[in-house]
């Protein structure tokens, strides 16, 4: 899967692998709990404008970089959008990270308790 | 956080307890909710931030109107919801859950067993549609 995503006591951290490491111009994104308002499993993200990209990379059903949607700045890296979520961030230079991840259901789960307990 | 033109909160709330309670948290996509409810996806997830915080809303609403005495099936629907899908992942929905359990059911097992039959068996002339 193009993520890692790694949960501390004090942070979330979403790591691009591989190549999208390149592509999204990002080795790693680290936002502490109290700036994570939610996650979501939500393929439906395939329908959502993208607005403009940059820096970063649109290749049909692959985005990763920097995309810029209704003034606001989104992370994004996606390879098909059947396993994407989206985090949704405040107080963050991105307002939205959407990215791939290899069990959607258990991501947003395990982000979701941890976000509220922050 | 910008609200759409229209924006009733309560009867956002009320329309997801509905949703969530008849349907399921998970087995529900996020474009059944924005269908339902009326919401584009921009407004959902800067008002309310994920599907979890939305169920979570829903269920608090449901909480105040209990404790005036406002619990129909609907919200007892909601709370089943709640117990079976979102309380065993964290403490937090855990608790909000049960204090639901408290006001709607009394915290008597025996009439959320018996809830869950009647949910279970109740027939919808109108199902929502599916996705």
């Amino acid at each position: 899967m193009s993520n890692t995503v790694t949960m501390t006591d004090t942070d979330l951290v979403i790591a691009p692998q591989g190549l999208d490491k390149l592509w999204s111009f990002t080795g790693s994104l680290t936002i502490p709990w109290n700036h994570v308002r939610g996650a979501t499993h939500d393929p439906g993200m395939k329908s959502e404008p993208k607005g403009w990209r940059g820096p970063g990379l649109r290749v049909g059903q692959k985005l990763s970089g920097t995309f810029h949607a209704e003034g606001e700045r989104q992370f994004w890296n996606v390879s098909g959008f059947e396993n994407t979520i989206v985090i949704e961030l405040s107080d963050e230079d991105y307002t939205r990270v959407v990215i791939s991840v290899e069990d959607p259901a258990a991501q947003v789960a395990q982000i979701a308790a941890r976000a509220a307990a922050h | 956080m910008g609200r759409p033109r229209g924006f009733d909160e309560n009867q956002v709330l009320l329309g997801a307890a509905e949703l969530f309670g008849e349907r399921g948290f998970d087995a529900v996509s996020v474009d059944t909710v924005l269908a339902s409810l009326g919401l584009s996806r921009a407004s959902f997830y800067k008002i309310y931030g994920s599907k979890h915080r939305l169920f979570q809303m829903a269920l608090e609403n449901v909480c105040h109107r209990a404790e005036v005495g406002q619990v129909d099936d609907r919200a007892k629907d909601l709370v089943v919801v709640a117990l079976l899908e979102l309380a065993p992942i964290s403490r937090d929905h855990r608790d909000l859950a049960l204090r639901a359990v408290e006001l709607c059911f009394h915290s008597d097992a025996r009439c959320i067993g018996e809830h869950l039959v009647s949910r279970a068996v109740r027939p919808h002339d109108d199902p929502r549609p599916t996705r």
